[in-house]
């Protein structure tokens, strides 16, 4: 059981030090011949609690006696406690390649602590202070199984397999984080997945650009995106300036801008943009950015893998590598117990 | 705590010690307890110095060059072959220098003139070092081995050996034995043994790896015909021991490792082999080594030979006496410390020997050697696996040095460790 531990510590420790080296090789001598049912010839075990007891004997005989009579059960305690913490340090690993954060899929665990992103960057997202908008978000996951998505700006591909939808906002500097993120994503699956842009104006006062960038997408889907782009790349200052904007909007070529601006400031586009305000309520979206990849919800700006690992045509290498590191160590350790076996 | 010693005076055992430098080492500011003397001996000052000094003063090559320094060496290396040559009672034409006594087993292992259905004999209780060279011999050529089951209280079986030696009818060669055994620390009757042997017309190669320290080594008093030794368990370097004979058995010897200072003269075709005793010192020698064993030789002959002897069974009977009235604990070997010279080989019962020796070590700075000490045979035979002594001993060796105050250290320490 000792050596169990030793060959963590020491396995650590070994990183830095050649003696340690040498101590975690003989506890992975040690605990591999256990786990295939062998001897273990090392003596590292003798030395460990010999060396342990020995010590508290003489700072305290009475702990040291009851440590040395009882060293077995607990280093299985301690043990158990240990594989206990690596299988749980494992999941998070899993989660962090996974989700993105060490908790697991949901909202609530996306926010939660994890030691791999220890500042939460990979969560963070802007919270919205829109009058306009009534987000429900008390203790639900966000959600886009009943949203019509096709009142918003979209990108259809020729074989649709995936989808994406985008939830976020000029203004929102975690969104710009993402965004060069989703954007390489898109260009990677740009023939099967489906893309959804939702601009969710955390200010009143950006709800214009939802309602421009509506008609620009009625007018030309392809100038829409150019727009979109563009918007993303202008300084945040730059978006809150409703001239700046205007601006941009003016640059686009081939583009009547003055109809766009008309056209936003029409009643239809009101209403569109109501309809969509109330979309967005019934999503349970917190902030942005949020982005839903086959509606699995992710809060903050996450690294490209976990957007990509819920794709259906991602090959999940990481997956396949696990099951097949599991299976090789099995059968080594079948051999070892069945073939190798020790008298 | 006097030793009748040095130059006839009497020397309190205190200033003896000084001469051993690591005695007054602490560790985790307590002295050490050095009973690790059956694995090697502390070295005195007196051989240091010697070492260094060839080191600082002529450190060249012995009777290859012509310069001072090649002579000065070549001088001290005689002067030393002539001091050991005499502390066992050999011509100084009859010690051949060796790596350890392990490498001189294997020179005879190696040079003895055996022919195919020859039969070398030992004890069932030899170190690996006089057990696998014939075993590898056995398994090589058709030399075949064979030992002499010790009897009742695991000692030599005279009725045995004869009864053995007779029923191969002249075949054995060699009788291959070891003097003092290194688990129990029983002596062999040397003596009688050369008898029989002799009488059917074998030789005899004594293993003195344990006993010189603290036993008088005289080849012609003991009456065989080869003795091989280890420096390092006698006051001496690591790294030199010697094969001693007479002129007459090293004559009869094959040539085994050959090289530079084994030939007078060589062609492309041939060579003419050297006298002796360099025909058998191939290659260049380790001359602070040789130096050093000589000062080593000469320290225990100041101290003596029999006053080393008798106070090392004193503190073996002290410490015996101690052990014995310990509950769980049993002594491998002789009840009468007297018959187990320097070494107490013990087991507590319940308790890995390994886990013991290790306590001994971290709690109180006792150093003695647990496991089957090179032995393995002995202790995989079937009814020693089935005894207390399946998983080896705990073994506290000797040394003249070592004092009455850490021979109850040491017992108190068993005892407090038998009790947890």
């Amino acid at each position: 059981m000792i050596c169990f531990i030793a060959l963590i510590i020491f396995g650590i420790l070994g990183i830095f030090s050649a003696t340690h080296r040498k101590l975690a090789l003989e506890a992975f001598d040690c605990v591999f011949r256990k786990i295939t049912l062998r001897k273990c010839h090392t003596g590292l075990d003798i030395r460990l609690k010999s060396g342990i007891t020995g010590k508290l004997l003489l700072k305290s005989p009475k702990t040291g006696k009851f440590v040395y009579h009882h060293f077995e059960f607990i280093s299985g305690v301690f043990t158990i406690l240990l594989i206990g913490s690596l299988i749980w340090s494992g999941i998070s690993g899993y989660n962090y390649y996974v989700y993105g954060n060490c908790n697991g899929a949901s909202v609530e665990d996306q926010q939660g602590l994890c030691i791999f992103d220890p500042s939460g960057d990979n969560a963070q997202i802007s919270s919205c202070d829109n009058e306009d908008l009534q987000l429900q978000t008390e203790g639900a996951e966000p959600n886009i199984e009943e949203i019509e998505l096709s009142l918003f700006p979209s990108y259809k591909p020729n074989l649709k397999k995936d989808t994406l939808v985008y939830v976020g906002c000029y203004t929102c500097i975690n969104t710009r984080k993402v965004n060069p993120t989703i954007n390489e994503l898109m260009v990677r699956n740009k023939e099967t997945l489906e893309f959804t842009f939702i601009h969710l104006p955390l200010s009143k006062d950006q709800e214009y650009l939802s309602k421009i960038e509506n008609c620009l997408f009625i007018k030309d889907k392809l100038k829409f995106w150019e727009f979109h782009n563009s918007l993303m790349q202008m300084p945040i200052d730059d978006v809150k300036d409703s001239q700046k904007v205007l601006s941009l909007l003016a640059e686009i070529k081939d583009l009547d801008n003055t109809e766009i601006i008309k056209c936003s400031e029409s009643k239809a586009s009101e209403d569109l943009f109501k309809k969509q305000l109330t979309e967005i309520s019934k999503m349970n979206v917190e902030g942005t950015p949020t982005i839903f990849v086959n509606q699995q919800a992710f809060i903050g700006p996450k690294p490209l893998r976990v957007y990509e690992r819920q794709l259906s045509t991602n090959t999940d290498w990481f997956g396949i590598g696990l099951v097949s590191l599991g299976a090789v160590i099995v059968l080594i350790m079948l051999y070892f117990a069945i073939f190798r076996r020790e008298k | 705590m006097i030793l009748e010693s040095l130059f006839n005076k009497k020397v309190e055992l205190t200033e003896l010690r000084k001469d051993f430098t690591v005695l007054s080492r602490q560790i985790n500011n307590k002295p050490i307890v050095y009973f690790d003397n059956a694995c090697m001996s502390l070295r005195p000052k007196r051989v240091l110095e010697v070492m260094e000094e060839y080191y600082n003063k002529f450190p060249g090559c012995a009777g290859r060059s012509n310069h001072t320094i090649s002579n000065e060496v070549g001088k001290a290396v005689d002067e030393s072959r002539e001091k050991i040559a005499k502390f066992f009672g050999a011509d100084k034409h009859s010690i051949i220098f060796t790596k350890n006594c392990t490498e001189a087993i294997n020179l005879i292992a190696n040079a003895f003139p055996f022919k195919s259905g020859d039969l070398v004999l030992t004890t069932d209780k030899e170190h690996n070092s006089n057990l696998l060279p014939w075993l590898r011999l056995e398994k090589k050529w058709e030399i075949k081995h064979d030992w002499v089951e010790s009897g009742v209280k695991n000692e030599f079986s005279m009725d045995n050996f004869i009864k053995k030696i007779t029923e191969y009818k002249g075949k054995v060669k060699l009788v291959s034995i070891v003097h003092t055994s290194n688990i129990d620390g029983v002596t062999n009757p040397v003596k009688d043994i050369a008898r029989v042997a002799h009488r059917h017309g074998a030789k005899v190669l004594l293993d003195c790896a344990q006993s010189a320290q603290h036993q008088e080594i005289n080849i012609k008093k003991l009456g065989v015909d080869f003795i091989a030794v280890s420096s390092h368990k006698l006051l001496g370097p690591n790294g030199v021991g010697a094969l001693i004979s007479t002129k007459e058995n090293l004559e009869q010897l094959n040539m085994f490792l050959v090289g530079g200072e084994t030939v007078k003269d060589s062609t492309i075709v041939d060579f003419v082999p050297e006298d002796l005793p360099e025909r058998f010192e191939a290659g260049l020698q380790n001359y602070p080594g040789i130096i050093g064993f000589a000062a080593a030789v000469e320290y225990l002959e100041k101290v003596g030979i029999r006053n080393i002897h008798k106070h090392v069974v004193k503190l073996n009977e002290i410490a015996s006496k101690g052990l014995s009235t310990l509950k769980g604990i049993t002594i491998l070997g002789p009840k009468d410390a007297e018959k187990r010279s320097g070494i107490l080989s013990f087991v507590i019962k319940g308790k890995n020997v390994h886990e013991v020796s290790l306590l001994l070590n971290n709690m109180h700075n006792i150093m003695v050697r647990s496991g089957a000490h090179c032995v393995h045979s002995w202790f995989n035979k079937e009814e020693n696996k089935k005894s207390l002594f399946k998983e080896g001993t705990i073994r506290a060796s000797f040394g003249f040095y070592n004092t009455e105050e850490e021979v109850e250290k040491f017992v108190n320490a068993v005892k407090e460790i038998s009790e947890l």
